[in-house]
């Protein structure tokens, strides 16, 4: 047994072989390639449905404005101050760093984890797309509450587009993907232009004089609809700070930040996360006010720009299911002995399609959003303990690469641990994540310590 | 040559705006205001696709 988890160590290790040695110098990247980077990012088919989504749980306007505000700067203050510079430190990626700390076992955890979640994050993009392709021919919408499909139409639509998302995530990645990078300027065109086209349906006149008053009364105006819960101030701030708290705080994105010259660079996520994840939002707020608030991207894009608005939605879901699937079948890599790429991509991709016949995954986007960086929180707290805290007490750092342990359990009692004490946690799901990361931290620190 | 491709697809792009912001001002019928934000978007992905990929 313990022969089979070595060989399987070594074989993730080999995948990721390439990225084992710290970025050199020369291939450290300026402050203008940051900025580009950045500023494709964040408009996805998630947005088409979250920025609904605030206008259904009635939130008034002034909230969501100042409560994106706030979360977006936190958000990218967490990437400046948390994540670049612990990638700027290191010039490592995530997994080679967490491997140094936890062993190969605690590695294969994490990938097994975040495979299952980038399924269902992919599952439910599918969904949004099969939504729009749903309100075309004419199927029924689904119900807020729905867990299971309403139709066998609906189950069609979406094994058809998981299907072909899969072929396509088969045939070639990379070359979709630079595809997929075309498609992101003109899906924000559409958001913006989506939104404008509505305003007339609202009844806001061409010298704009009334935009405020109908935002506030028609659009965002503080009445959730019967059966949702009331969102305030609080809960879009934190819902904009942890929306990509896997990348941020988790550390995910150490691996595009091992490229950067200073830490600093973190600052250049708000090219991104301002356009996505406030004006995107808002857009799509205005859109499904537009349609009595129903949560349907398609018909929301169809009302608004006709035929391009469904091809958008159905776009913003394959260029957001694209990756996901691609990131899941790396993942899951590391734990299927000699499978070939094209293998695990159709298995990732059937269990995402069955997930994408669920539509109980785009309607709880928010909450599985909150679920997916609360799971994977815990990790980045115990790679924040062991880089700037360990060292100050004189503890050993990295007992996975200087004690050669496969796993090292404190980390995985610690990641399981502040898990269960989320769950208990008597607050909102929104609010758990920060509490929990200050346990996370103190508790590895006083394990690491007691061992010492 | 690429940079003639990308000029186009930014027009495009900005054509694709200014349909929708002339539609909300009502110098532009529905019908056109779609067919304006169809056929810019068609020029977006031509250019900005054969900006793209090539070399």
């Amino acid at each position: 047994m313990a022969g089979k988890f070595a060989d399987l160590a070594a074989r993730m290790d080999q995948l990721n072989e390439f990225d084992r040695e710290p970025i050199a110098d020369s291939h450290l990247q300026g402050a203008g390639r940051f900025a580009g980077l950045f500023a494709g990012e964040h408009v996805a088919a998630t947005e088409f449905v979250i920025g609904a989504f605030f206008v259904i749980h009635g939130v008034a306007a002034k909230d969501l404005i100042y409560g994106l505000l706030l979360g977006n700067l936190l958000a990218v203050l967490s990437w400046t101050l948390v994540c670049a510079p612990i990638a700027v430190r290191t010039r490592l990626t995530l997994y080679w760093y967490l491997r140094k700390i936890g062993g190969p076992g605690f590695m294969m955890i994490y990938n097994v984890a975040n495979a299952a979640l980038y399924c269902i994050l992919a599952g439910a993009m599918i969904s949004v797309s099969a939504t729009a392709l749903a309100d075309l021919i004419g199927l029924p919408g689904t119900p807020l509450g729905s867990i299971l499909p309403t139709s066998a139409g609906w189950v069609a639509i979406a094994i058809a587009l998981g299907a072909a998302f899969t072929l396509m995530a088969i045939l070639g990645f990379e070359a979709l993907s630079k595809f997929a990078g075309i498609c992101s300027p003109w899906m924000f065109a559409v958001f913006v232009a989506g939104a404008i086209a509505t305003l007339p349906k609202l009844g806001v006149s061409a010298d704009l004089s009334n935009l405020w008053e109908i935002l506030s009364t028609k659009v965002w105006n503080g009445q959730a609809t019967p059966g949702q819960e009331q969102y305030g101030f609080w809960q879009i701030t934190f819902f904009a700070w942890f929306c990509n708290l896997a990348m941020h705080i988790g550390l995910s994105d150490m691996a595009l930040f091992r490229f950067a010259k200073k830490p600093w660079y973190g600052v250049f996520t708000a090219t991104g996360v301002y356009p996505g994840h406030f004006l995107a939002w808002l857009c799509s707020g205005v859109m499904v006010a537009a349609v009595g608030r129903e949560m349907t991207p398609g018909k929301m894009a169809y009302e608004a720009l006709g035929v391009a608005g469904v091809l958008a939605v159905i776009l913003a879901g394959w260029t957001t299911a694209n990756p996901t699937l691609y990131r899941a079948g790396l993942a899951i890599q590391s734990v299927t002995p000699n499978w070939p790429r094209w293998k695990i991509t159709l298995w990732c991709g059937a269990v995402t399609t069955a997930l994408a016949c669920l539509p109980v995954f785009f309607l709880k986007l928010l909450d599985y959003v909150a679920l997916y960086g609360l799971i994977l929180m815990p990790v980045g707290a115990i790679v924040f303990a062991e880089h700037w805290i360990l060292p100050r007490l004189g503890v050993d750092k990295y007992l996975g690469e200087t004690r050669k342990v496969f796993l090292n359990w404190r980390a995985l009692a610690v990641w399981i641990g502040t898990l269960a004490i989320a769950w208990v946690l008597p607050m909102h799901l929104f609010y758990r994540w920060l509490p929990c990361w200050f346990i996370a931290v103190g508790a590895y620190t006083l394990l690491r310590r007691m061992g010492k | 040559m690429k940079t003639a491709f990308l000029a186009a697809a930014i027009l495009c792009l900005l054509g694709c705006l200014w349909s929708s912001w002339a539609y909300f001002a009502g110098s532009l019928p529905r019908e056109v205001f779609l067919r304006q934000f169809g056929l810019a978007s068609v020029g977006w992905f031509v250019a900005a696709t054969w900006w793209a990929y090539r070399k």
